[in-house]
């Protein structure tokens, strides 16, 4: 019952005209683009950041005896840092001119018993910026720890290798991505559910367009009197599938390439925030589930947005019809982060198992945990049951809607068109 | 004996509490050019939707080409639809060989019929052109090429004149005699009673969801069985207030239709008329128009006049 040629010519037609519109090309291009963006950026602005550190200190240091070890780790951040002897004999709203003209942006007060003190002041001509700020402070700290170390009789040892204490690796016997570090695991998580998110609210939304457009231009009836109803439907659904499939080929063999420079490129940013990426690999198996709960997850949303493409009449009403349903698709997406933290808390499993959301948290508790093999096998039944249902209600529906106009059917009357067909 | 075009028994269908076709007995023999006929609303494009099995018959049978509706029957049958678009953003032929294999065609052979059609229609010079840039005109005949480019047994077409330039009454009207020639079974719905006196060998009649009456043109004249007068003058038409002679008057535009009160001398009228002084250029005994016959049957005089929607 699913080859018949009407249904491919349907098929056919949906994905050529689709990947031969200019927005397919535009859209493909500019997706991968947008995603350097976001990566890039911040890499690059942390790495400008870094050079823009260009601060000119003058320390006025009563006992003499701060100044030098200070000035050595402010030198160490990048600072430029010297002793002055006094603050200028000015008047406070002159301080700033004079302090320019001795070439220094702010000057640091540094009374007996500084570093020992809860503040210290520092009389700036400009703001300072986060850097700027935060080498400042881990100048003084620096500093600070080292005059303590000599008093305590410690002097000589650093105090990072004093603080230096082993990380630990959680490796999760049974675990799909077992052996891996655990943020790899949650990045890959993340990455998929968000993949599965896009592509479910894009392509989704591309089905209740297409429905939309045929009725809009009264097309629709001449089809309908040549094939049937649920024909078309699925017709649809999986031309705008096989765009969706193309598209994130493509997307995938950019992200791969991407990932080999740019995983390399983020690296040192990357560790500074404490993630460690390196050695990851996303195993075989876990790419066979993604795929599975994509195509499971797309068949399921779809006959919604096929069924709700069909209830209406204009452009004007697509955003209320489809609210409900991206609803739907965002409720996993919000519960997320919590969801990998803890992925076999109860909430967790009896959502992963709920087929509106499965496809989303299934996906990410099997990246980042060893999920039993009956709730995977029990989550992949009710989708597919679902997937079932839906289809044919959405089908009925359709079959009603196209040829409806004006008036958005209400609930009691969506209910009849299921019931009747 | 061959099977009918298309065969109803006892199909209704309602919309909610609306009635949109009640208790509808049909029979469309083969080869015949058929009119559905009746006002805005009456039920014409639910009657002609059930016969495509685009809509389903709440009860009643339904029957085409001689069996139930299926896929072998949906590709001998085209459907020329009152709302009908294009794909705007598709080639003219790509669009027209994706209706043909709707239809079951072969892709190569929509491909060469669709053309064949377009070199007909004086259009094969922009095959290759989408529509979008196409006019009104043009489109239309696209539209008419969609509906026979597999060559159907039947036709139906739903209000298939309105909306067309009178270039393109006459392409239409063409391409259907041909079809019909060919022995195929036509099938066309319309408001306009006058289009369908002129075309059709038989009609049926259909108000407020229900069937007034159908049968061959001629039998309907016929069983009327009463003569109108067709009356075409120049001046005041006071003559024709006359109660105890005329029953009716419905102004065709150059002429006006009379009905006679039973058993009034058409004499007596044509002596009114002389005495009123009015020019007299036409003076005949007719058969009823369709129209007249339509009207006393549903008995509502409003019903075909109301403007075309």
């Amino acid at each position: 019952m699913f080859g018949s040629s009407k249904m491919w010519a349907i098929v056919q037609r949906e994905f050529l005209q689709r990947v031969r519109s200019r927005w397919f090309i535009i859209g493909t291009l500019i997706v991968p683009a947008f995603m350097i963006a976001i990566v890039a950026l911040p890499i690059l602005f942390v790495g400008n950041a870094e050079q823009r550190v260009n601060l000119r200190i003058g320390l006025i240091d009563e006992s003499g005896e701060l100044a030098p070890g200070l000035i050595e780790e402010l030198v160490g951040e990048g600072i430029s840092a010297r002793a002055i002897s006094r603050v200028p004999d000015v008047p406070a709203e002159s301080l700033a001119a004079s302090l320019r003209s001795m070439n220094v942006d702010a000057i640091l007060d540094l009374p007996r018993g500084a570093l020992d003190s809860a503040t210290l002041v520092l009389r700036s001509t400009r703001r300072l910026s986060r850097n700027e700020r935060a080498a400042l402070l881990d100048a003084i700290g620096r500093d600070v720890v080292r005059m303590r170390l000599r008093e305590a009789g410690l002097e000589g040892v650093s105090p990072e290798e004093l603080l230096r204490s082993p990380g630990v690796n959680v490796v999760e016997l049974g675990a799909e991505a077992g052996g891996q570090p655990d943020d790899a695991a949650q990045a890959v998580g993340v990455i998929f559910a968000m993949l599965l998110y896009t592509l479910l609210i894009i392509y989704g939304q591309m089905v209740t367009r297409s429905v939309l457009e045929e009725k809009t231009s009264d097309i629709v009836e001449i089809v309908a009197s040549s094939v049937r109803p649920w024909e078309l439907m699925a017709g649809k659904i999986v031309g705008v599938g096989a765009v969706g499939l193309t598209q994130f080929t493509i997307w995938a063999g950019m992200g791969a390439l991407m990932a080999v420079y740019g995983i390399a490129a983020a690296a040192p940013m990357l560790a500074q925030s404490g993630i460690d990426l390196t050695g990851f690999t996303v195993p075989f198996g876990l790419l066979v589930m993604a795929l599975v709960f994509f195509i499971l997850g797309y068949l399921l949303y779809a006959g919604l947005f096929a069924a709700g493409g069909a209830m209406l009449s204009n452009e004007q009403d697509v955003q209320q019809v489809m609210m409900p349903i991206v609803i739907l698709i965002i409720i996993p997406v919000m519960v997320l982060t919590p969801a990998i933290d803890t992925p076999n808390a109860t909430w967790v499993v009896g959502m992963s198992l709920v087929p509106f959301f499965s496809p989303v948290l299934m996906l990410a508790r099997v990246s980042v945990t060893a999920v039993p093999a009956w709730q995977l096998a029990l989550s992949v039944l009710l989708l597919v049951v679902t997937i079932m249902a839906v289809t044919w209600a959405a089908g009925r529906i359709y079959r009603v809607g196209i040829l409806m106009k004006g008036k958005r059917p209400n609930v009691p009357e969506l209910w009849r068109w299921v019931r009747h067909g | 004996m061959e099977s009918a075009a298309v065969r109803l028994e006892g199909v209704s269908k309602t919309f909610g509490a609306v009635s949109a076709v009640e208790d509808l007995d049909l029979v469309v023999p083969r080869g015949t050019i058929y009119g559905l006929l009746g006002p805005n609303g009456a039920g014409k494009t639910t009657t002609l939707r059930i016969i495509l099995d685009i809509l389903g018959a709440d009860s009643g049978t339904v029957e085409v080409l001689g069996r139930q509706v299926d896929d072998l029957v949906r590709g001998r049958v085209g459907y020329l639809p009152e709302e009908r678009g294009l794909y705007q953003k598709m080639k003219v032929r790509e669009q027209l060989a994706f209706f043909g294999v709707l239809k079951g065609m072969t892709r190569a052979d929509a491909r060469r019929e669709a053309l064949r059609w377009l070199e007909r229609l004086e259009l094969a010079d922009r095959a290759d052109e989408t529509v979008e840039n196409f006019s009104k005109g043009m489109q239309q005949k696209v539209q008419f090429i969609s509906t026979v480019v597999h060559r159907p047994e039947l036709l139906i077409l739903d209000e298939p004149f309105s909306g067309l330039d009178p270039i393109n009454v006459d392409t239409l009207k063409e391409i259907v005699l041909e079809r019909q020639r060919d022995g195929a079974t036509v099938i066309f719905s319309t408001h306009m009673i006058e289009d369908a006196e002129r075309l059709c060998e038989r009609v049926c009649m259909i108000a407020g969801a229900r069937k007034v009456l159908d049968g061959r043109v001629a039998d309907v004249k016929a069983a009327a069985g009463r003569l109108d007068l067709a009356i075409r003058f120049d001046g005041d038409p006071d003559f024709l207030d006359a109660p105890e002679l005329v029953r009716s008057v419905s102004d065709h535009g150059r002429y006006v239709e009379v009905r006679l009160v039973e058993g009034a001398n058409p004499q007596a009228l044509l002596q009114r008329a002389v005495d009123s002084g009015v020019r007299i250029y036409r003076f005949e005994l007719i058969e009823p128009s369709l129209r007249e016959i339509f009207l006393e049957k549903a008995g509502h005089r409003t019903a075909f006049t109301g403007s075309e929607a």
